[in-house]
């Protein structure tokens, strides 16, 4: 089966999964990939948050992607992940999903919030991201979760937006954000919720919070 | 409390109906419900997204005063085609007053780590959905150690299917069985994986970084 990662007819969704590369703070607290290439980015249908977090974070640099045919993906099934290790099974370019997404510094899932969680598009993203991790488990904090694949992994932030306030969904949010967190070892995470009414200097405010937070600026 | 006529079960794996913990359990399930007289369907959630055709799963919906969804945990919530399912779902939220009994929502979650408890943020996820459409909050089975089907694991599917039966809400006992592994003995399973990789002759690069 096959899914399109984005589709242009629901351009009303904002979904990213943008993987921003910091030039300075990052590197200079030792938190940045040197041979990492320069530009990021994965699937969106919305320019106007990676544009907040770009313009915020200064100096981050990430393209997007519109194309359907270079973002289609398909639901993975884990117990093949021994068949092709560290990379998905289904051979298409939803495999750049989970690439760009390690060789980024600062991972960030934009999402409207769905009943508490991600949205179906940013989902189809995330579910690309199994192969990152190793099949076999290990304690993280006194619960089982797999081991890492990677010696590095990517800050994760977490943006989600919802029309109004609902402490139920945001509350849920924050934790899926946090336990994805756990699962990908993420060295540092934030969460931080939206009105999608709230104009850009509202939003560069919330995102500065999180975004010093992770220490991706001072 | 009114019990159900008539159930229906989603299925949230990509396996399908057939294959995969989940929909194993969820089978099981609906095996008790049907021995207690409940007329009972099934809707593969992939199948309906596959072939574009949100209007069966809603009618399904529409058909069933129980509705149970059966799905594996993706990293740490539903896998993508569940959460575009209950989107079509919501999106015709079936008007209340028309019917004169309660629809009821409960979810089997079954996860690949020995611990119930997390579950825990799918559950929540399934909860807000049950309350955006308008269904009745039937409560949650979590099932840690993917789903295996140990004697624990079959009681409490029997107890949950009195409960649903009864058109009650899942008892907590039910809802977050322990373990049915201890988690500490839990890493020994990596053996399995490495004699999938084996078999697959993949074991040498088992380890690989390819995107590093």
């Amino acid at each position: 089966m096959t899914i399109p990662l984005v589709e242009r007819s629901d351009v009303a969704e904002h979904i990213v999964a943008a993987g921003f590369r910091r030039q300075g703070v990052l590197e200079g607290n030792g938190l940045g990939a040197k041979k990492r290439p320069s530009n990021y980015t994965v699937t969106l249908s919305s320019t106007r948050f990676p544009d907040r977090i770009n313009s915020v974070s200064t100096g981050g640099q990430y393209e997007s992607d519109h194309s359907e045919r270079s973002n289609r993906g398909r639901c993975p099934d884990p117990s093949r992940w021994v068949k092709t290790p560290g990379i998905c099974v289904i051979a298409d370019a939803g495999r750049d999903v989970a690439k760009k997404a390690i060789q980024c510094d600062l991972l960030t899932f934009v999402t409207p919030i769905t009943f508490g969680g991600y949205s179906f598009h940013l989902k189809k993203a995330v579910d690309r991201l199994i192969p990152l991790i190793m099949p076999y488990f290990q304690f993280v904090g006194g619960e089982i979760h797999h081991q890492k694949r990677y010696a590095q992994y990517p800050l994760l932030l977490g943006l989600g937006t919802l029309p109004e306030s609902n402490d139920a969904q945001e509350q849920l949010f924050r934790m899926l954000v946090r336990r994805n967190a756990i699962n990908f070892h993420n060295p540092n995470h934030a969460a931080t919720i939206v009105r999608t009414r709230h104009e850009n200097r509202e939003v560069d405010r919330e995102l500065k919070v999180v975004l010093h937070q992770l220490e991706v600026i001072q | 409390m009114t019990a159900p006529k008539h159930a229906l079960l989603l299925a949230g794996s990509p396996k399908g109906l057939k294959l995969g913990s989940s929909a194993r359990l969820g089978g099981l399930l609906f095996n008790h419900l049907e021995n207690r007289g409940i007329n009972i369907d099934a809707l593969h959630i992939h199948a309906a997204l596959q072939w574009r055709d949100p209007q069966s799963l809603r009618h399904a919906a529409t058909a069933a005063d129980l509705v149970v969804l059966a799905t594996p945990l993706y990293v740490d919530s539903l896998p993508a085609p569940v959460i575009w399912g209950m989107k079509q779902l919501a999106a015709e939220a079936l008007p209340e007053q028309s019917r004169t009994y309660p629809r009821r929502f409960a979810v089997l979650v079954n996860c690949g780590f020995p611990e119930p408890s997390q579950n825990a943020t799918c559950v929540g996820i399934c909860q807000r959905f049950a309350q955006s459409v308008g269904f009745e909050w039937a409560g949650a089975l979590a099932f840690g150690a993917a789903g295996a089907p140990t004697r624990r694991v079959r009681r409490a599917i029997e107890l949950a299917a009195q409960d649903l039966a009864a058109g009650k809400v899942l008892s907590k006992e039910t809802c977050l069985p322990r373990p049915v592994i201890p988690p500490r003995l839990y890493p020994l399973t990596n053996f399995a994986w490495k004699l999938q990789a084996r078999r697959q002759g993949t074991k040498e690069n088992l380890h690989a970084t390819p995107y590093a």
